[in-house]
């Protein structure tokens, strides 16, 4: 750009300049919202964290108490490396899942991709709360699934087993996961054309090679972004663990709830909340790191 | 046309499409089982809301509607629907405004820190809603404000939608065609009034359909209403409370209710974005 002629530069020079106050303008109320009612609870969160518990008052002086009671409790620490664990599978399972049909809706029937994209938004949207009710209702021991098999006389008493369990836990959390893993990788699967894999099926490639030479190369920002997201959103859950995963599998979010509801430590509950953050961030920012490594 | 003749076309129709058919099975049935694994608890749920008795086993006696009467006579329920009313009317016009507005700003950067920004906004959907929800609720309560808690929630609800806000309109804002605003300028138009002729109505379904989804998300959200509203509630949480207490089932109907709310937002919002290209 440098070194045109003077007057038509300056003018276009001016007049970015002008569209780009105007774009600062507009993105100023989201900013100043981020800033209020993002940044600032999670800073205040924060500082919470570091304050200390005595007679149902968060008083200072500051100090690292909090932490050293989350990291050295044994109690705590079962309770992270279930959350951990069990979201890990998951969101494993569930990206699993959103992969075959992202990869199906975009390359076999791409003429229905739309309205199947549209059902998965509208299962994406609709009902958390409702469908882990609906779980419930499905595996209880007064369930439909009982209910039905005691009817047709498969079963003389109920199956305990199948609900407040690791196993109800991950089967709805992948339920309620895999519309959120769908989205970023349909999204990084446009970005793939049809004549590429093509060419690569033409040369000789099996449908495997394809897929992990052309296709999952292409796809595997969308795979971590949907990665983060399932293993955010089961990491720092509690109502499905709260709901069907009875008194054996508790998450570190029921712990945390407890923390506030029952004891009102407000402190301990806010260090535990940060170090469950810290440690997601570790997790993904580590899978991210190896599948980068392992998958060019 | 016989009936025999219509038979035989049907039967020559059918035959040559039978092999793509055959073809196909392997990702048809991969279909078909995960929209059934998505949406049958969905369809239990509604079935058994109907059920004319309180049991919860198939095969189902009879159908009525007396646990919708039922709950629509709970003064509870009825509470927490106005308060779920109220939050995605919010939510919807708040999140539709904040959006729009950071979308066209979005639009006008330039393409390096475009990138920078989509990426800043998606950070609340990558946030636990179980931090976004207690740091909410610490957080008024260190500036001093306390109940009415709705609005809180409210604010966490708007926090939440502004990434799929902002997510659909960038989409919608990227296939129109600004080209016409410039060309409107050129011909001499104010620019009040190219944005009243142009990018006003271009623009309108996009934020219809961004203001419903965020109407959706706040309907369907729990975590953060759960720490921010207390006794409350809005509908989930009323759900939630009466989730584990003996089988109850009214909450069939409630959970119907509130899916239908949920849906309807969805699919409208899903429609007016997504239409047309």
């Amino acid at each position: 750009m440098a070194g045109g002629s003077g007057r038509p530069l300056t003018a276009g020079v001016r007049a970015e300049r002008g569209r780009l106050l105007v774009s600062i303008a507009q993105l100023t109320p989201a900013l100043a919202y981020f800033a209020l009612f993002y940044v600032g609870p999670l800073l205040v969160l924060v500082y919470i964290s570091f304050l200390t518990f005595r007679n149902f008052q968060f008083v200072e002086p500051l100090s690292f108490n909090n932490y050293a009671n989350v990291v050295t409790s044994e109690t705590f620490r079962v309770l992270f490396s279930r959350t951990v664990l069990l979201s890990l599978l998951s969101a494993v399972l569930a990206i699993a899942i959103a992969y075959p049909f992202t990869y199906i809706i975009t390359f076999v029937f791409p003429g229905r991709s739309r309205s199947l994209y549209f059902l998965i938004l509208v299962a994406l949207f609709g009902g958390y709360l409702v469908r882990i009710y609906a779980w419930r209702t499905i595996l209880g021991v007064e369930g439909v699934i009982n209910g039905t098999l005691m009817t047709l006389g498969v079963i003389e008493e109920p199956i305990r087993e199948i609900l407040n369990g690791p196993f109800a836990v991950v089967v709805s959390m992948v339920n309620f996961l895999v519309p959120l893993a769908v989205l970023p990788i349909y999204a990084a699967m446009q970005n793939v054309s049809p004549g590429v894999i093509e060419a690569a099926r033409d040369l000789g490639s099996s449908r495997l090679q394809v897929t992990r030479r052309v296709i999952l190369p292409l796809v595997l920002p969308g795979v971590l972004v949907a990665f983060a997201f399932c293993f955010i959103a089961a990491a720092g859950d509690f109502a499905i663990p709260a709901l069907l995963g009875g008194v054996e599998s508790p998450f570190i979010g029921n712990q945390i709830q407890f923390q506030i509801g029952q004891t009102s430590n407000w402190p301990l509950a806010a260090a535990m909340a940060t170090t469950l953050i810290a440690l997601v961030v570790l997790i993904v920012a580590g899978v991210a790191l190896v599948a980068r490594r392992v998958i060019r | 046309m016989t009936a025999a003749a219509a038979s035989a076309n049907v039967a020559s129709a059918a035959r040559p499409r039978r092999r793509p058919r055959v073809r196909n099975v392997g990702p048809r049935a991969f279909l078909v089982l995960l929209i059934l694994f998505l949406f049958a608890p969905l369809f239990v749920v509604v079935l058994f809301s109907f059920n004319a008795t309180a049991s919860l086993s198939f095969p189902i006696p009879g159908f009525s509607l007396r646990w919708y009467d039922k709950v629509l006579d709970d003064r509870e329920v009825v509470a927490a629907l106005g308060r779920s009313a109220i939050a995605a009317f919010i939510t919807g016009i708040a999140g539709g405004a904040i959006g729009i507005l950071a979308a066209l700003g979005i639009q006008g950067l330039p393409p390096r820190w475009k990138g920078a920004v989509q990426t800043v906004v998606l950070i609340p959907i990558a946030t636990p809603a179980l931090l976004l929800g207690i740091g909410i609720a610490i957080y008024f309560n260190r500036l001093g404000i306390k109940p009415p808690r709705l609005p809180m929630a409210i604010a966490g609800h708007v926090l939440l939608a502004l990434p799929f806000v902002l997510l659909t309109m960038t989409a919608a804002l990227e296939r129109f065609r600004f080209s016409l605003l410039e060309a409107a300028r050129d011909l001499g138009a104010s620019r009040a009034r190219a944005f009243w002729t142009i990018t006003f109505p271009l623009v309108l379904p996009a934020v219809l359909g961004a203001a419903l989804l965020a109407a959706a998300v706040s309907i369907d959200e729990f975590i953060i209403a759960f720490f921010n509203t207390g006794s409350d509630g809005t509908l989930p949480l009323v759900i939630y409370s009466r989730i584990r207490r003996v089988i109850d089932p009214g909450l069939n109907a409630l959970a119907t209710i509130l899916l239908v709310a949920t849906t309807l937002l969805a699919v409208l919002a899903a429609r007016t974005t997504t239409a047309r290209r």
